[in-house]
């Protein structure tokens, strides 16, 4: 007891552990102030403060304390931080310490120590597994409204703090020849092995200090201590170009390829990230060799009270001693069934803890004793522990059946090791049963991943460092390079793994737990047995044992083969337990990265965008696009009113739109003509150079794909337009066509998209705004450029420039191209140039109601539904010619008289709107779906009309002009009297184009 | 009748100072956009291929990269992008002399499709350049996997880029189609600021 003497932590060892203890770290807990050291877990903090009540369970709310010293951490979940920065379930036993850190305990009302909801305890033979389903069925309406959400408000852990996290997320590639995961014996000896060779190595180590066990352990390699060893090992790691340290990281899965998720914590151990720095990265890592060597887990063993604060697994309590400088008990009973727990009481003896007793499962222990000072029970078992908030004492049976009554504040419990064989499972591989070790080791492994030391069930230290010498020089030769296993160092260490586990001591008074943290018990495991779910995938889901955030990294073996002994088949036949990915939980903020938010994608930002914005245009998102979608003026209080005057100026005077998010496809070679003919229903070989033509593509499947301008601008050179928002399918698809379908057709593709800056010039006064800016040489006078005529020119003094005369809204337009950097500059030219005739601006919604004037198809049209018969372009379909789609679409139900056909339709009453999604019923017929005879797509106000216009598809649609049909919109309530007529508003002859 | 001028597509964002990390210090990061670079898609037409490469052999002495590899004399540069088909990019106005005859003797043999307004053309330049691009770029461009004359087109920040190498500084050329540049800008700095960067002045748009 002399070592324990400080009066701030007063169960500080005086010497020994990883720690400075020249610098406090001051942190609160629970609101009070503690001081821990550099190189401290929280949990490792708590406990040199002899704090050990940390948190209350899930379900029964029954006190908890710290059970592990390491990321398996069932119990010790604590809320991290405060305000938007808060995370809960943050485990105490993997946080590392900082100045200023505050954590507070879960799952309690009012507090910790006093849980109201600790009641729940008492009614634990009423919530057993399933009960809630059981129990809360009747009457079925108050499951959602009253019982589930009583029932979510008592189970539960910690809550997230709702706020927008303030800290930055990203993502990073790493590539390398050998991954090494795990920095253990095996895992220092895989890098060093592989590194010299000349390997390029990444070492992933999930913990802030690399070492992993040989932190934990008092042992001598090459006649220094394990942790002289570690740094001499990293040092010489470091001056490797070639191997790039990870602290800090978890690889948390196995992916396809060599490819390896981990997330590496920053900036976690630290109140804020520094700046300019991500608080978590995720990597994807690329290697072509992964060396296993991520340890082992300790059992514990289910008996009565088995989570009493003070209870711990026998290898913690030696990490707590030997990393962290910390005697977490005055008192200790060692209960293990294997050789590896009477290491801890050496340890703990070695510190001055009084070791009250070890008690071991195995009788033939006995002679082991007499080289021991202390008490020891062979062939004994822990029964039931004492305490409330902490453990006081302990029932031990003894080899005689003689109840034994112990005191002590602090319980080891050793009962074997589980190989972290986590990764070994992602690509499908199943643990094997080994008996040596009693416990499942891996299977099959996922390709070019090796395993070794613990992880593969090796458990002594000489086993590990042999493997990982083995494999990390394999993984470099795999990879290419000259390597041969490093001398191994010296081990001065007998380590025994004689083992008989015991999986539950029956007997004692009080809830046994298997699953700490989904609090399930002994008892559940006994009535999913009893109720019919032996099958290990049953029992899961009955009990939920292993279902929590630590996914059972203590609890699956245990429970697995307590239903073993429950049904009396060994623990292979009775099954195995897998993992998937994450091997740990992940921050969705880590796998987002930088794409939140406004980055969630890229933007795409038309040339005339910063123009737009000078403008206050209002702006919205168009697939990747930003596009404006009015501009609106002064007075203006409705966005309609800005729409209605800027689709009133085009058809009066003239107005400009960017329309450079079309997309833009170069056609050139001596049978682009011939490919042109076999995409669009069609002829564009024909077409004169100099002349545009509308074009529809239509899918294999004959439905209609896209629509747009094909322009000829030489005997072998073609431009083609498509919408904007299906300009990269479209690409796609061409693409395909020629590589794939037709390779032999002499023909490139290249997408112009980003390469002109396009702008629609529609309105009366559009060929005079346009004069004012083409140069003197050119002409664009009607009978020069006649509607569909395309030229080739100059502007504004040698600008190379397109000009189509193609029309959208119905009036005389065209559609002008400049090299992309002098799009800004012509926009304001445009409007310069056209502010005697009263030019504007006009978004998106303004080109919509001037299209849907005019009959125009779009994107809602467009819906992969619908044919070019539906579509009301039948008549396009060349007869004499064949193209994608063509034979497919002329199946008898797509010929169907029956089938909607486009149609425009006005309301009776031009005071009523539409609504663009209304289905189409006839006069008189209720609301059902029989009586459904098409619907409406798409809906404007009508400046030139006055009222409402709207464009659908109607069951023989072309036959019922004049005709009256309701427009029936249930959601939003209305049923308008509407007439039908045909889908062309304004000037249905088309003269205005032609002007 | 008005003089267009014009404007690069960074020009809102790329603002030439010291940014992120460590201002005052070491300049591991530079970025500079090159505005100023005309750049053209070649593309053999079907069966020239030997034609082509000939052609460009006389004209420019430069022997077409077969795969993702870049040429480059006299500031004329030659990169592989697809099978026949190559990213043309011109530095100077001498080279740009000779991208024109290339363009001029090319016609019927090649397609050839001016991309100088389509792409942004960003250099990344310095110590850290690697680190900054490995938050975005899935390639490895280790020393040992990717040198000068290595070359790519992969998505970088989900992103189309065209990607070559330049010197061991090292310094890289990133071509990206121009209305995504300033989304990319965003990412490019977001990355760098924790090593700290540097914008330097553009050259003039062409």
């Amino acid at each position: 007891m002399t070592s324990l003497s400080q009066t701030q932590e007063p169960f500080r060892l005086k010497t020994g552990g990883l720690i400075d203890r020249s610098q406090p770290l001051s942190f609160r807990f629970d609101g009070r102030s503690y001081t821990g050291r550099p190189g401290d877990t929280l949990a490792s903090g708590l406990l040199a403060n002899g704090v050990h009540l940390v948190g209350r369970s899930f379900k029964y709310h029954r006190p908890r304390g710290i059970f592990t010293a390491g990321p398996e951490e069932p119990n010790a979940l604590v809320e991290l931080r405060r305000g938007p920065r808060a995370e809960p379930n943050s485990k105490a036993t993997t946080v590392e310490l900082y100045e200023g850190l505050e954590a507070t305990s879960q799952n309690r009302w009012p507090s910790l120590s006093l849980d109201l909801l600790s009641i729940n305890s008492a009614l634990s033979p009423f919530l057993a597994a399933g009960f809630y389903y059981k129990t809360f069925m009747w009457p079925a309406r108050f499951w959602k409204r009253l019982y589930e959400p009583v029932i979510r408000r008592g189970a539960g852990l910690g809550r997230a703090s709702l706020q927008p996290d303030p800290d930055l997320y990203e993502k990073a590639y790493a590539h390398c020849d050998v991954l090494i995961i795990g920095s253990g014996p095996a895992g220092l000896m895989a890098a060093l092995a592989a590194a010299r060779a000349g390997a390029r190595v990444i070492l992933a180590e999930e913990d802030f200090r690399f070492g992993g066990r040989l932190l934990a352990e008092r042992f001598s390699i090459d006649g220094m201590s394990a942790a002289e060893w570690v740094e001499r090992a990293l040092a010489e790691l470091a001056s490797f170009d070639s191997v790039r340290l990870m602290p800090r990281t978890t690889v948390y899965g196995v992916y396809d390829q060599g490819t390896y998720g981990a997330v590496e914590r920053v900036n976690d151990h630290l109140a804020v990230p520094q700046e300019f720095q991500p608080r978590q990265r995720s990597w994807h890592i690329v290697a072509k060799r992964a060396v296993l060597a991520s340890g082992a887990i300790e059992r514990t063993m289910a008996f009565a009270n088995n989570d009493r604060p003070g209870v711990m697994l026998a290898s913690a309590v030696r990490a707590y001693v030997n990393r962290f400088g910390v005697a977490p008990g005055k008192r200790v009973v060692v209960f293990a069934s294997c050789d590896d727990g009477w290491r801890t009481a050496e340890t703990l003896a070695a510190t001055g803890v009084a070791i009250e007793a070890v008690v071991d499962t195995r009788e033939d222990q006995a002679l082991l004793a007499s080289s021991f000072p202390w008490r020891v029970i062979p062939g004994g078992a822990v029964e039931r522990a004492h305490g409330g908030h902490r453990l006081r004492g302990v029932t031990v049976r003894d080899a005689s059946g003689a109840a034994i009554e112990l005191d002590c504040d602090l319980l080891a419990v050793a009962n074997g090791w589980n190989p972290s064989l986590h990764l070994t499972c992602h690509l499908g591989g199943r643990p094997v049963w080994n008996d040596s070790i009693s416990a499942f080791v891996p299977g099959p492994l996922p390709p070019r991943m090796s395993v070794g030391g613990a992880a593969a069930g090796h458990l002594t230290l000489a086993e590990a460092i042999a493997d990982g010498a083995r494999l990390g020089a394999e993984a470099a030769k795999e990879t290419g390079f000259d390597a041969s296993p490093p001398a191994l160092p010296g081990v001065e260490v007998e380590e025994g793994t004689a083992h008989v586990p015991l999986w539950r001591v029956g007997g004692g008074k009080g809830p046994a737990f298997v699953d700490l943290q989904n609090d399930v018990t002994t008892k559940d495991i006994e009535l999913a047995h009893r109720e019919g779910y032996g099958a290990v995938e049953h029992l899961k889901r009955y009990t939920t044992l292993g279902m929590a955030t630590d996914q059972g990294k203590t609890a699956n073996v245990n429970g697995l083969a307590i239903m073993a002994e429950i049904t009396g088949r060994s623990i292979p036949q009775t099954g195995t337990t897998a993992f998937r990915p994450p091997y740990g939980p992940v921050t969705l903020g880590a796998l987002a990265g930088q794409h939140r938010a406004s980055h969630f994608r890229p933007k795409r930002l038309p040339p005339s965008h910063a123009w737009a914005e000078e403008q206050g245009a209002v702006l919205a998102e168009a697939g990747l696009w930003i596009r404006a979608q009015w501009y609106p003026k002064a007075g203006e209080e409705r966005w309609q009113q800005s729409v209605a005057r800027e689709a009133a100026t085009v058809r009066r005077a003239v107005g400009v739109c960017d329309v450079s998010t079309l997309g833009k496809i170069d056609i050139q070679g001596a049978d682009a003509g011939t490919f042109l003919d076999r995409v669009y229903i069609n002829k564009m070989m024909m077409l004169a150079v100099g002349k545009a033509r509308y074009g529809v593509m239509l899918r294999e499947d004959g439905f209609a794909m896209d629509d747009g301008t094909v322009a000829r601008l030489g005997v072998q050179h073609f431009v083609t337009t498509t919408t904007t928002a299906n300009a990269a399918k479209v690409m796609q698809h061409l693409e395909f066509c020629r590589q794939v379908l037709w390779p032999n057709l002499d023909l490139k593709l290249v997408s112009v998209t980003d390469q002109w800056a396009q702008y629609s010039i529609a309105g009366p006064r559009a060929r005079d705004v346009l004069a004012k800016l083409v140069d003197p040489a050119f002409d664009i006078s009607n009978e020069a450029l006649p509607r569909m005529g395309v030229t080739a020119l100059e502007v504004c003094g040698g600008v190379p420039a397109r000009l189509f005369r193609v029309s959208y809204s119905g009036e005389l337009a065209y559609e002008i191209a400049v090299p992309a950097r002098y799009g800004d500059a012509l926009m304001r030219a445009l409007i310069e140039a056209g502010e005697e005739y009263g030019i504007v601006p006009y978004g998106t919604e303004a080109l919509n109601v001037l299209r849907i004037e005019k009959g125009h198809v779009a994107g809602p049209e467009f819906n992969g539904q619908t044919t070019a018969r539906d579509l009301g372009l039948g008549g396009m379909m060349a007869r004499d010619k064949d193209y994608i789609g063509r034979v497919m679409a002329e199946r008898p139900a797509l010929q169907g008289v029956e089938r909607p056909i486009l149609v425009g339709v006005m309301p009776l009453r031009p005071s009523r709107i539409l609504s663009a999604g209304s289905h189409f019923l006839a006069a008189g017929s209720g609301y059902v779906a029989a009586n459904d005879e098409g619907h409406l797509t798409s809906v404007a106000w009508s400046p030139e009309l006055g009222h409402d216009i709207g464009l659908g598809f109607l069951k023989r649609g072309t036959d019922r002009l004049g005709e009256r049909i309701r427009a029936v919109d249930l959601l939003r309530g209305q049923d308008v009297e509407c007439v039908v007529c045909a889908p062309v508003f304004v000037d249905p002859k088309g003269e205005r184009t032609r002007a | 009748m008005p003089k267009l001028a014009p404007l690069s597509p960074l020009a809102a964002v790329a603002v030439p100072g010291r940014y992120g990390k460590c201002i005052g210090g070491p300049r591991p990061v530079v970025l500079t956009e090159r505005p100023d670079m005309r750049l053209c898609v070649l593309s053999a037409r079907r069966g020239a291929s030997a034609q082509v490469a000939e052609m460009v052999q006389g004209l420019t002495g430069l022997t077409l990269p077969q795969g993702p590899k870049r040429v480059a004399k006299q500031g004329l540069a030659l990169i592989g992008t697809a099978p026949d088909q190559w990213l043309a990019v011109a530095e100077g106005d001498a080279a740009s002399a000779s991208l024109d005859t290339l363009i001029e003797a090319l016609a019927g043999t090649a397609t050839t499709v001016d991309q100088s307004g389509g792409k942004a053309v960003l250099r990344v330049s310095g110590s850290r350049a690697r680190a900054v691009l490995a938050k975005g770029c899935m390639l490895d461009l280790d020393p040992r996997a990717f040198t000068p004359g290595d070359a790519a087109t992969t998505p970088i920040a989900l992103i189309d880029c065209v990607l070559w190498q330049l010197d061991e500084a090292p310094s890289y050329d990133l071509a990206m189609p121009s209305t995504f540049a300033t989304s990319f800008w965003a990412w490019l700095t977001a990355s760098a600021a924790e090593f700290g960067y540097e914008v330097a002045a553009p050259q003039q748009p062409r």
